[in-house]
C-alpha cells in the first residue's frame, strides 16, 4: 500500500488510529501493538501477499540470532556469539544479494566468462534494502550488548511499522522500542494528530503534485534521451533532481507525519538537501538515516578517520561504494556512489582550504556536481548516461521538438487556459510555460524556503485551510483520466 | 485556536470537500457509470473508453454496434430501419479482440436480450496476443463489479471538468448526440489522394516474401478462438455480423510493396475458418468493392474510410452481398489475390 493511495488516507490510516488508541485507551496496551503489526503487515502484503513470507521469515530468523547474540553470552562464549553474529549477517546479506543483485551479479560474469547463464526471473520485495539494513544494524548491537532484552512483539513493531516499512527512514531500535513503550504516548493527543496532519499533507503534496508532475518532464526525457536539445537536457535533468527530493523528501514526511499522529517520533530524513555548499554538506542533509547508518557500522568499524588521512579517504570510498550498491544494482549506481565518494575524499584532503571560497560558488559547484551525478542514478544504463550528458554539451544547436513542455499540460493549467481567452494566445505563444511554472516554483521551494520541520508548526486557521487544501488536492489527483492516443485506429 | 478545533476543521473541512465531490460525480454522472443520464442534463458523451460501459448498461437496446474506429462512423438509425432493430453503439478506437469482446460480455451481462451484434473484424488484429488490450491507464473501475474502486470515478481531479461539461452544456442549450452521431469522426477530417499521401510513412525495402511462423499463426488463432469463436457459442441467440474492415488500395500497396500481401490473406482466411465454424456468425469481406477501394477520395489515410462508405457496408450486409459462406471464401480468397498481385499500384499516385 501507498500513502499516496485512496485506501489509505481513506481507511488503513483512520482504521489505524482509531483501533489503535480505542484498544489505548481501554488499557489494553499489547494489544494495540499487535494491531499496529497487523496492520503493518497488512500494508506490506498489499503489494504482493507472497512478500509477506520474505519478511516475516527475515523478522523471525534475525530475532531467534539476536536472542542467541543477546542472551548466550552466558551460555555460548564469545566465540560462538561471534559465529551466530557472522551468520547473521551473511543470512541477511544473503537475502538481498538474492532478491536484489543475483541478476546483476549474473549479467556480469555472463560478461566476464563469455557465458549465457539465463537470469532468473526475481520479483524484488518492497523495502528489503530498509529492512535489512535495519535488522543487520539490531545484531550488531545486540553484539555490542546495546540491545536489551525487547519481546518479540516489540522487535516485529521495531521492523515492520508500516509508516518507515518501505522507505524508510531507517530507523534504530533504540529510537523506537521506549517510544512504543512509553505510556504516555498511548493517550491519544489533538496536538499531535494536528502536527501529524500538518507534515502529512505537506509530504502527501509534495509528492503527488511536485514530484509526480516533475517526474513526468523526467520520464519523458529519460525516454527519449537522443532527442534531446541541449536546453531540454538541463531541463530534464533539473526536473529529475527536484523529483526526486521532492518525491524520497515527501514521502519521509508523511512517514513522520504519520508517525506523529501515533505519538512515535521517527527521525528526520531530509534536511534542505539542496542548500548544501559542499557533498559533504548534502550527505549530512540527504537521506540523513543512511548517512548514519553507514557511518555507525561501516565507517567507524574500519577505523573512521582516526588511522590518519590515507585509511580515513579509503572508508570514505568504501562507504560511498557500498551507498551506491545498496541504491541500486547497476553499474550506474556503483559510478553514481564511487563519484560521490570520490568528491568526499577531495573535500576532506582540502580542508579548510574550501573555506575560503565564497559560500555562493561551493553551493552552485555541489548543485551542478548533484545534478550531473543523478543523470547516472536515472540512466537505464551507462550508455544512456554518457548519450545524456553529450546532449547536455553538445546538444545546444538542436531545437526543442515539444515534447517536454507537452508533458506538464496538467488539468489544473489547461482547464483555466481553456476557459480565459486571453491566457490561451499566451500560452499558444510561450508554450514552455506550464513547465517554467513547475520546474521555477519547486526550485524556489528547494533553495529558498524554510522545510517543514525548519519552520514551527502554528495551530492557526490559515494553516487548517492550507492542510485541507493539500490534503484534498492531493486525493482528487491520485487518479485520472487517459488520453487514448489515436493509434492509427 | 486550540489543536481539537484545528483537527475539527481539517478533517471535517477535508471530508466535506472530498464527499461534496463525490456526490456531486455520482448525481451527474458524466460517465453514466451509475445511472442512465438524468431528465433535463444534456451529456456531451466524449471518451468513449469511459462511457460505453454505462452505455451498455443503462440504454434501452436489442442490438450493439461496436469495434474500431471502422465502425465510430456507422449512422445507428440506418441499421435499426434495415434490421428492425434498436441498437447502440460502443466503439473502441483502435481496440484489440480482447478488447471488443470483453466489453461485448459484459454488455451481455446487462442485456441477455441481445439480438444482434454488429462488428468489425479488423484484419490487422488478428496477429495479437489473445489477452492484449491496446492501452495502458485503463479506467478499469468503470468496468468491474467492485464499487470500492469507484472512488477513483467519483474523487478524481480529471473528472470534474467532465461533470463541469455537462452543465454547461446543458445551459448552452445543445442537445446529447444520438447514437449516430456519437463516436464519429467523419466531419473533422480530410480524404481524398492528397490526405491519405501524408499519412504514408516511408516503407522499407524488403526483398523477399514475409511468411509467418508456425508461433505466429498459433497466437492469431489462439486470439480468434479464444475472443470470438467463445464468445459467440456462449451466445447461441445472438446473431453476430462481422466484416473485414475494406482498407484503402494504398493499404493493399503497402502490402504489396513490403511483401505482406499474403500474409494478409492468410491471416484472413485463417479467421474466416474459425469465424464459419459457428452457425450465428455472419462474415463479410469488400475486398473486391474496387469503385470504393481504388478511390482514395474515400479515405483519409490508408485505412480509414468516410462515413458514406459505412452506410455502403450496412446496405451490403442487410442484404446479404459480400456475405463469405464455407461454399463461396477459398475462391473468393483467390480471386482476391488474383486481383492485388496484378494491380497496378503506381497508377493510385500519379
Amino acid at each position: 500500500m501507498l500513502f499516496n493511495s485512496y485506501i489509505f488516507i481513506l481507511f488503513f490510516l483512520p482504521v489505524a488510529l482509531a483501533g489503535y488508541y480505542g484498544l489505548n485507551d481501554r488499557g489494553k496496551y499489547s494489544l494495540a501493538k499487535v494491531l499496529l503489526i497487523g496492520m503493518s503487515l497488512w500494508f506490506y502484503a498489499y503489494f504482493e501477499p507472497a512478500y509477506l513470507l520474505i519478511i516475516l521469515t527475515s523478522i523471525f530468523v534475525n530475532y531467534l540470532f539476536s536472542k542467541m547474540i543477546n542472551q548466550g553470552s552466558a551460555v555460548l562464549g564469545t566465540k560462538v556469539r561471534k559465529l551466530v553474529l557472522i551468520l547473521g549477517i551473511v543470512f541477511n546479506v544473503g537475502i538481498i544479494f538474492y532478491y536484489k543483485y543475483f541478476n546483476f551479479f549474473l549479467e556480469n560474469l555472463n560478461v566476464l566468462f563469455h557465458r549465457e547463464w539465463e537470469l532468473r526471473n526475481i520479483l524484488m520485495p518492497l523495502g528489503i534494502s530498509f529492512f535489512t539494513f535495519q535488522q543487520i544494524s539490531y545484531l550488531v548491537d545486540s553484539w555490542r550488548g546495546e540491545t536489551k532484552d525487547y519481546s518479540f512483539v516489540d522487535y516485529i513493531l521495531f521492523v515492520s511499522f508500516f509508516p518507515q516499512l518501505i522507505a524508510g527512514p531507517i530507523v534504530f531500535h533504540d529510537e523506537m522500542i521506549p517510544q512504543f513503550n512509553d505510556r504516555e504516548r498511548k493517550k491519544f493527543s489533538h496536538d499531535k494528530l494536528a502536527a501529524g496532519l500538518w507534515i502529512f499533507s505537506i509530504g502527501l503534496f509534495k509528492k503527488v503534485l511536485i514530484a509526480d508532475t516533475l517526474g513526468r518532464g523526467a520520464d519523458y526525457g529519460f525516454s527519449n534521451i537522443a532527442a534531446l536539445s541541449g536546453a531540454e537536457a538541463v531541463l530534464v535533468m533539473l526536473c529529475y533532481t527536484l523529483q526526486l527530493y521532492f518525491d524520497f523528501s515527501g514521502y519521509c514526511d508523511m512517514a513522520i507525519g504519520i508517525g506523529r499522529m501515533f505519538q512515535i517520533e521517527i527521525p528526520l530524513n531530509f534536511n534542505s538537501p539542496y542548500k548544501a555548499i559542499s557533498v559533504t554538506d548534502f550527505w549530512n542533509r540527504w537521506h540523513m538515516t543512511l548517512s548514519r547508518f553507514l557511518r555507525k557500522y561501516i565507517y567507524f568499524p574500519l577505523g573512521g578517520s582516526r588511522r590518519g588521512q590515507l585509511c580515513t579517504i579509503r572508508n570514505i570510498l568504501i562507504v560511498f561504494l557500498v551507498s551506491g550498491i545498496w541504491h541500486g544494482a547497476a553499474w550506474t549506481f556503483v559510478l553514481w556512489g564511487v563519484l560521490h565518494g570520490l568528491i568526499r575524499a577531495i573535500e576532506r584532503v582540502l580542508g579548510g582550504l574550501l573555506e575560503k571560497v565564497p559560500k555562493v560558488i561551493r553551493w552552485l559547484v555541489t548543485f551542478l556536481f548533484v545534478n550531473l551525478a543523478w543523470i547516472l542514478f536515472r540512466a537505464q544504463t551507462i550508455e544512456d548516461a554518457i548519450l545524456f550528458y553529450t546532449k547536455l554539451f553538445t546538444g545546444w544547436k538542436e531545437t526543442s521538438q515539444g515534447g517536454l513542455f507537452a508533458q506538464f499540460h496538467i488539468i489544473e493549467f489547461t482547464y483555466i487556459v481553456e476557459h480565459v481567452q486571453v491566457l490561451s494566445s499566451f500560452v499558444g505563444r510561450y508554450p514552455w510555460i506550464y513547465m517554467a511554472i513547475v520546474l521555477g516554483g519547486s526550485l524556489l521551494i528547494a533553495l529558498f524556503m524554510k522545510n517543514c520541520h525548519e519552520k514551527e508548526f502554528k495551530l492557526s486557521f490559515k494553516t487548517a485551510i492550507a492542510t485541507i487544501v493539500m490534503l484534498a488536492w492531493s486525493v482528487v489527483s491520485f487518479s485520472g483520466i487517459s488520453t487514448f492516443l489515436y493509434f492509427n485506429f | 485556536m486550540d489543536s481539537k478545533k484545528w483537527n475539527l476543521i481539517v478533517l471535517g473541512g477535508t471530508g466535506g470537500l472530498l464527499l461534496l465531490l463525490a456526490v456531486v460525480t455520482i448525481v451527474i454522472d458524466p460517465f453514466l457509470h451509475f445511472h442512465k443520464p438524468l431528465e433535463g442534463l444534456e451529456y456531451p458523451m466524449k471518451d468513449e473508453r469511459y462511457l460505453n460501459d454505462g452505455i451498455a448498461r443503462w440504454f434501452d437496446y436489442d442490438a450493439i454496434i461496436t469495434g474500431t474506429s471502422m465502425t465510430q462512423n456507422f449512422k445507428v438509425s440506418e441499421w435499426n430501419e434495415k434490421m428492425g432493430v434498436n441498437a447502440i453503439k460502443t466503439s473502441y478506437s483502435g481496440a484489440s479482440f480482447h478488447e471488443i469482446t470483453e466489453s461485448l460480455r459484459r454488455a451481455f451481462s446487462y442485456n441477455p436480450d441481445v439480438k444482434i451484434v454488429l462488428c468489425s473484424l479488423d484484419s490487422s488484429r488478428i496477429m495479437y496476443p489473445a489477452d492484449k488490450d491496446e492501452y495502458e491507464g485503463y479506467p478499469e473501475y468503470l468496468y468491474n463489479a467492485n464499487p470500492f474502486d469507484d472512488v477513483e470515478y467519483v474523487l478524481n481531479k480529471e473528472v470534474m471538468p467532465k461533470t463541469l461539461a455537462v452543465i454547461n452544456y446543458t445551459r448552452a442549450g445543445e442537445k446529447t448526440p444520438s447514437m449516430d452521431v456519437y463516436g464519429s469522426w467523419s466531419q473533422y477530417h480530410t480524404f481524398g489522394r492528397d490526405a491519405v499521401a501524408k499519412t504514408m510513412a516511408q516503407l522499407p525495402e524488403i526483398s523477399e516474401e514475409v511468411v509467418l511462423s508456425e508461433e505466429e499463426l498459433a497466437m492469431a488463432r489462439e486470439n480468434v478462438e479464444k475472443n470470438w469463436l467463445e464468445l459467440v457459442k456462449q451466445n447461441p441467440s445472438t446473431e453476430f455480423y462481422l466484416f473485414f474492415p475494406p482498407y484503402s488500395i494504398a493499404y493493399w500497396d503497402a502490402l504489396h510493396h513490403t511483401k505482406q500481401m499474403d500474409v494478409h490473406i492468410q491471416l484472413e482466411l485463417l479467421a474466416t475458418e474459425i469465424m464459419l465454424q459457428a452457425e450465428n456468425v455472419h462474415l463479410y469481406a469488400f475486398w473486391d468493392w474496387m469503385d470504393v477501394i481504388g478511390n482514395l477520395d474515400n479515405y483519409m489515410d490508408s485505412m480509414h474510410y468516410s462515413e458514406e462508405i459505412n452506410s455502403k457496408i450496412i446496405d451490403a450486409i442487410a442484404s446479404t452481398e459480400s456475405e463469405l459462406t464455407k461454399e463461396n471464401y477459398k475462391a473468393y480468397y483467390e480471386g482476391i489475390r488474383e486481383l492485388y498481385s496484378n494491380y497496378d499500384y503506381d497508377a493510385v499516385w500519379e
